[in-house]
């Protein structure tokens, strides 16, 4: 087997952090022995002095220490390299000098200056290089696509992003996570089973090779005592997703770790989840594509507002400016039983609403009256 | 109107009260208190609203005016949610509808009658009296009911139905739901009884349905059922009826609302919790101190129209003591009713978390 020499290009350590897992996988696909050099590139380009160069090296230097660690423990031996300069032209060089098998860089898409400053320096590296160059990016992002199609008429340089078929085809299963958790969390009893047939049929509905796909029922317990019931309520939910023929397993994890620590640990290509804190927390966090089951609590809470307006405007109107209506009311004839009657349908029909939509979201069930 | 205006002499603001925040409070807690009521016991809210209305100073007119509208929409809205009325004998309902609306008109238009020649207090003594006659008999009624319920051997005398339905005064007609052949001259009685209850002080439930029971021989179910399809047509003509005469406060009923809507809920909640024999001491609890209430401002009702000779002070104190007679009531009513859901949501704990121990 020959070695290949991967060069790995750093020039935003957070987002090369949210990329290394896909980076870990796609290295541990290729064949061969495998040296990889770790180049952080404090950017020179614009600075006027050499002291916050150095104060960036400084800081940046334990971050990429645990990197080079990472993969070290992921049997890639790494060495580490920091520089100072202009990237595009510090990363050519070294590839050069290394002969580099390839070149790996990761890019983001988040804000309009990191996505022009990253994309700037992958166009030129990728313009530049004596050897192919794969971006990685933490996800699925459309701008990247362009450039890989623009830029990439050289065979020799090759492209691939984490939403491209060469990418999907290194990862064996296709998987979708349907964190049970933010389910839970709205302690409506029935809530997870709802939550689960949406996931699947959404599944059915919008994945075209279905049987390619596990769904992963995932469960992040925080005690011990919690494990039994979560494996047993999450068997209740897998027949949502055996009847429509999709794969499905549990994972009940006891882990002080964040679930979506656990999501990225996993490297799903879907992430399903209900809407509540834990949820918009994970669609902020996980590098996935994320799909929300409306949250019928939430939707109470809505509704409860929505006609809690409608009921103080007409409050509003009928306490504050009674003289109009007072006149109408008090005169005797039939405009007088139309205000009164649809007035009191309208104020009942609000306010009774407001209250009945309030108690769904309290989780009181509202009683005949 | 005319009537109206003429007789008062101070235009339309003689009629409708000035509504202060503390009595916005307080028409709020009679709204809650009234609401908790009607969906614990399922009907008597305005045993407590129109009589708290009049101690607060609202004219018994607008008061009942004012209750049986505030009753109808509640009921419509409630009606429409559940989508059902329960067990009821259409035929029969349909029937009844007619002695019902008349007896709604009757009692309006005497109402508006007293009002508009006698005054406020002559309204205020008449309404008071209705009330305590009925209250008072349905006193006696629950406490004769509890004191029975205690021994074993109790049964059900429904002579009385046996009689009515053997009497064939043309036309006897069969009632498929309610399963009895009677005159339809007592169906009719009954109904316009109701609606005479009903457009006189907001209250005709009450009547109506011991009334189908033990005089006409109906199941419990399908009396219930047919007295609330009906209620909602009294409600409805009751308020068109008064909204037409110019006596319903538009902004009583919505303040009615704010607590009622909140405590029916609380009501029906407490009905899962709590026990029967609670249910009646508490009916009896409010509905007593309601009726002491209206017969301690009788004096002051006769004072102000000179039939007897009290001064004005005295007038003040019974007024007084009127008020808190049924606040008082109120508050000890539903204060039971909050012990008694409070004593059984901790047992209830107490079980789970012995349980979860085990």
């Amino acid at each position: 087997m020959t070695d290949k020499n991967i060069l790995i290009a750093i020039t935003d350590i957070d987002i090369f952090t949210k990329t290394l897992p896909d980076i870990i996988k796609w290295l541990k696909s290729l064949n061969g022995n495998l040296n990889a050099t770790l180049l952080y590139i404090a950017d020179a380009t614009d600075m006027e002095s050499a002291i916050p160069i150095l104060e960036d090296i400084s800081t940046k230097n334990k971050q990429l220490i645990k990197i080079a660690e990472e993969l070290n423990r992921q049997n890639i031996p790494t060495k580490l390299q920091l520089r100072t300069g202009v990237p595009h032209r510090e990363i050519i060089t070294e590839a050069k000098r290394k002969g580099a098998f390839t070149i790996l860089m990761s890019t983001d898409s988040r804000g309009i200056i990191p996505r022009a400053f990253s994309r700037n320096i992958v166009k030129k590296v990728m313009e530049q290089a004596p050897c192919p160059v794969v971006v990685f990016k933490p996800q699925l992002l459309r701008f990247t696509d362009k450039v890989a199609c623009k830029e990439s008429h050289s065979k020799k340089r090759v492209v691939v992003s984490t939403d491209t078929q060469e990418y999907k085809a290194l990862i064996k299963e296709k998987k979708v996570i349907i964190v049970v958790n933010t389910a839970l969390d709205t302690k409506n009893p029935l809530l997870p089973l709802d939550f689960a047939e949406f996931s699947a049929e959404w599944m059915t509905r919008h994945l075209k090779d279905l049987n390619a796909y596990k769904a992963i029922l995932l469960y992040q317990a925080d005690n011990i005592n919690e494990i039994d019931n979560a494996k047993k309520l999450l068997g209740t939910l897998i027949p949502a997703f055996e009847k429509r023929g999709i794969k499905a397993t549990v994972i009940v994890n006891l882990s002080e770790e964040q679930v979506t620590a656990e999501i990225d640990k996993l490297q799903p290509e879907i992430v399903f989840v209900t809407g509540s804190k834990l949820a918009k927390h994970i669609e902020k966090h996980v590098r996935c594509k994320s799909i929300t089951y409306p949250n019928p609590k939430q939707k109470e809470l809505k509704t409860s507002i929505e006609y809690g307006v409608i009921a103080l405007i007409l409050y509003t109107f009928i306490l504050i400016d009674f003289g109009f209506i007072q006149e109408l009311v008090t005169k005797k004839s039939l405009i007088s039983v139309l205000v009164v009657l649809i007035t009191v349908i309208l104020v009942a029909y609000a306010y009774g609403n407001t209250i009945t939509h309030t108690l769904r979201y309290l989780g009181i069930k509202p009683k005949a009256h | 109107m005319e009537g109206l205006t003429s007789n008062l002499g101070s235009g339309l603001d003689a009629v409708f009260i000035n509504i202060t925040l503390i009595k916005a409070l307080a028409i709020i807690f009679l709204g809650f208190i009234g609401g908790t009521l009607s969906g614990f016991l399922g009907s008597g809210g305005a045993f407590i609203m129109t009589p708290g209305m009049m101690n607060l100073g609202v004219p018994g007119i607008i008061a009942v005016g004012t209750n049986i509208t505030h009753k109808f929409g509640k009921a419509l809205v409630g009606s429409r949610s559940h989508g059902e009325l329960g067990h009821v004998d259409k035929k029969l309902a349909l029937m009844m509808l007619i002695g019902l609306l008349a007896g709604v008109r009757a009692a309006v238009k005497i109402n508006s009658r007293i009002f508009e020649s006698l005054g406020k207090a002559a309204s205020n003594l008449y309404i008071s009296i209705i009330f305590i006659i009925v209250l008072t008999s349905i006193t006696i009624i629950i406490i004769r009911d509890i004191k029975n319920s205690r021994k074993s051997d109790h049964i059900i005398d429904n002579d009385l139905a046996d009689k009515i339905q053997k009497i064939n005064l043309p036309p006897v007609i069969q009632f498929e739901v309610a399963r009895i052949r009677v005159s339809l001259w007592f169906p009719l009685i009954i109904a316009f009884a109701t609606g005479y209850l009903a457009g006189t002080i907001g209250v005709g439930g009450f009547i109506g349905v011991p009334a189908m029971i033990y005089m006409l021989g109906i199941n419990t179910r399908v009396a219930a059922g047919t007295e609330l399809f009906l209620a909602i047509f009294s409600g409805a003509w009751g308020a068109i009826e008064y909204a037409q005469r110019g006596y319903v406060d538009l902004r009583l009923v919505v303040i009615l609302y704010l607590g009622s809507l909140i405590g029916v809920q609380l009501g029906a909640i407490a009905t899962e919790i709590v026990d029967q024999s609670i249910a009646k001491l508490v009916l009896v609890i409010v509905i007593a101190s309601s009726d002491l209430g209206r017969v301690v401002m009788i004096p002051e009702y006769l004072r102000t129209l000179g039939y007897i000779d009290i001064t004005s002070n005295t007038g003040n104190i019974l007024s007084m003591v009127s008020t808190g007679l049924l606040f008082g009531g109120a508050i000890l009513g539903m204060g039971v009713i909050l012990k008694n859901v409070k004593e059984v949501a901790l047992s209830e704990k107490k079980i789970k978390i012995l349980s979860h121990a085990k």
